[in-house]
């Protein structure tokens, strides 16, 4: 089976910032959480994948087809939710649903009203009297009403308020979780996308520094206190040190190693601790993992 | 794409009827006063009716805009050529309608009718203009941003025109000043329109064309 989307030697440059160069792909029924700081390309790596941008080279493909614009077929099998989805806004939330529905062949309307539903969205209303969340549930309820086998989601619920976007992230979640979706999801924000995630794939300054299985970080990545005299060494597998007399801490991606590493320079008191995923994360984004594989 | 371009005019269905059925006889109206108790220059005021098509559309090209139509329809699986043809088409539609209303307008109050000028002229010019504003878009990237921007545009346009036009016909150029002051009528059977319509027609198909070769469709 293709992959759900295969990018390679995806560029991208503005003005100051260069995506890529990009090679990615995502088996299909993974949700991939794509996490950076803000400004890292993640939106720029989403609207290439989408067409919504040119890339300036590379190839992509969703769903085994080159994404071409000639040919528009992929784009029944792609749906991408952001959270400026733009809709006809003086018409009401049901005919914008009934205008798309005319052009995806697997559109389900029970679909769309199961969600609504859902989401307690009335579809009555025009779509610019629409709160942002509100917003933000119709675009969610039209991406997955169209049937896509890849959904892309580029931070849909940016600047909601956290109850509004707890509200929505719960019931997406719920939807997401039932179902044998393919998901890619980008955002910045850990805690939105940490517990539906099957691999975490982090982007800092357009680059893919670390991809991996959620499990995989969690089972790895340890924060280790030790007691060891002398200067600080350089430990395999430590993104982060810190010392205070002879008392030191470490953050490693490889806690098994970094702790037989200790123990081989004579270090005492060896304690690893697992980590939380946003701890991780946190570490991965300030540009940890770059000293950590620039050490290996 | 039929149903890309019956949505648009469904959208925009109220400022369209009201534009076309309202404006443009009241225009044809109008018009047909200042013939009657003025000494306007008639070959002037025949190109009104172009300008209050166009000012028809204008508000269909910044609704379009502002609602980040391109960003909209570009995910659906729809081919480039075919959106860029809807767009094009949803905005000629309307445009001849209000020309041809005009023209029956003026018709039934004065019987002095130019269709086939005034559709040739009236519908280059539209293709012309929005067709070169497509390639600048498509090609350039050079995307007017905010609100407005058409109609104020046009207008800006259009009072250029105008005081080109006093001032053309108020100096050393007799030819021309004749020229601009012939009534559309004496147009008829030059090949002056048809032309026009041509070159809209030859860069209006172009941005068909270019639309698939645009390296955004954000609108952001």
């Amino acid at each position: 089976m293709a992959p759900a989307f295969r990018c390679t030697g995806l560029i991208k440059s503005y003005p100051g910032f260069r995506l890529g160069p990009l090679d990615m792909e995502l088996e299909p029924g993974v949700v991939l959480g794509f996490i950076g700081p803000n400004g890292s390309g993640k939106t720029t790596t989403m609207r290439c994948l989408s067409g919504l941008v040119r890339p300036d080279a590379g190839d992509v493909e969703l769903c085994g087809r080159a994404v071409d614009h000639a040919d528009p077929h992929w784009k029944a099998d792609v749906a991408i939710v952001t959270h400026r989805q733009p809709f006809y806004e003086n018409w009401s939330g049901a005919r914008n649903l009934a205008f798309l529905a005319k052009f995806y062949p697997a559109w389900s309307a029970d679909t769309a009203a199961a969600l609504a539903q859902r989401f307690d969205l009335a579809l009555g209303t025009r779509v610019r009297n629409l709160s942002r969340g509100n917003r933000a549930k119709l675009g969610i309820v039209a991406a997955l009403a169209a049937g896509p086998r890849l959904l892309l989601l580029d931070e849909p619920t940016a600047g909601l308020d956290p109850v509004v976007r707890d509200d929505v992230l719960s019931v997406l979640f719920d939807l997401l979780e039932s179902g044998d979706r393919t998901v890619f999801y980008s955002t910045h924000i850990l805690s939105d996308i940490g517990r539906l995630a099957d691999e975490l794939a982090f982007l800092v300054d357009g680059q893919v520094v670390l991809r991996q299985p959620v499990d995989d970080l969690v089972e790895n990545w340890r924060s280790i206190t030790f007691r060891l005299s002398g200067e600080q060494p350089e430990l395999t597998g430590a993104v982060y040190c810190e010392r205070s007399g002879d008392d030191g801490r470490t953050i490693s991606c490889d806690g098994d190693l970094t702790a037989a590493h200790l123990g081989e320079l004579g270090a005492e008191h060896i304690r690893p601790t697992p980590m939380g995923i946003d701890e991780i994360a946190v570490h991965i984004m300030k540009g940890g993992y770059h000293v950590a594989a620039d050490q290996g | 794409m039929w149903q890309l371009i019956r949505a648009e005019l469904e959208y925009q269905q109220r400022v369209l009827l009201a534009a076309i059925f309202v404006a443009m006889p009241a225009l044809a109206g109008f018009m047909f006063y200042l013939a009657q108790h003025t000494t306007l220059s008639v070959g002037f005021i025949d190109y009104m009716p172009i300008f209050g098509a166009w000012a028809t559309v204008s508000h269909m090209v910044d609704t379009r805009r502002l609602e980040r139509r391109d960003r909209q329809l570009i995910v659906l699986p729809v081919a480039t050529h075919k959106l860029a043809l809807a767009r094009l088409l949803s905005l000629v539609a309307p445009f001849v309608a209000a020309l041809v209303v005009f023209v029956v307008a003026r018709t039934f109050l004065s019987g002095q009718t130019h269709l086939d000028v005034l559709f040739e002229v009236g519908v280059g010019l539209m293709l012309l203009l929005y067709g070169s504003q497509s390639l600048l878009e498509d090609l350039l990237s050079l995307t007017p941003k905010g609100s407005g921007y058409i109609i104020a545009g046009t207008t800006c346009a259009a009072i250029a025109v105008l005081g080109a036009y006093v001032y053309l016909t108020h100096g050393p150029w007799p030819v021309l000043a004749r020229f601009i002051n012939a009534p559309l009528g004496s147009m008829k059977g030059t090949v002056g329109p048809a032309c026009f319509l041509l070159l809209g027609l030859v860069v209006g198909v172009t941005s068909v064309f270019t639309y698939g070769r645009r390296k955004s469709y954000l609108q952001a």
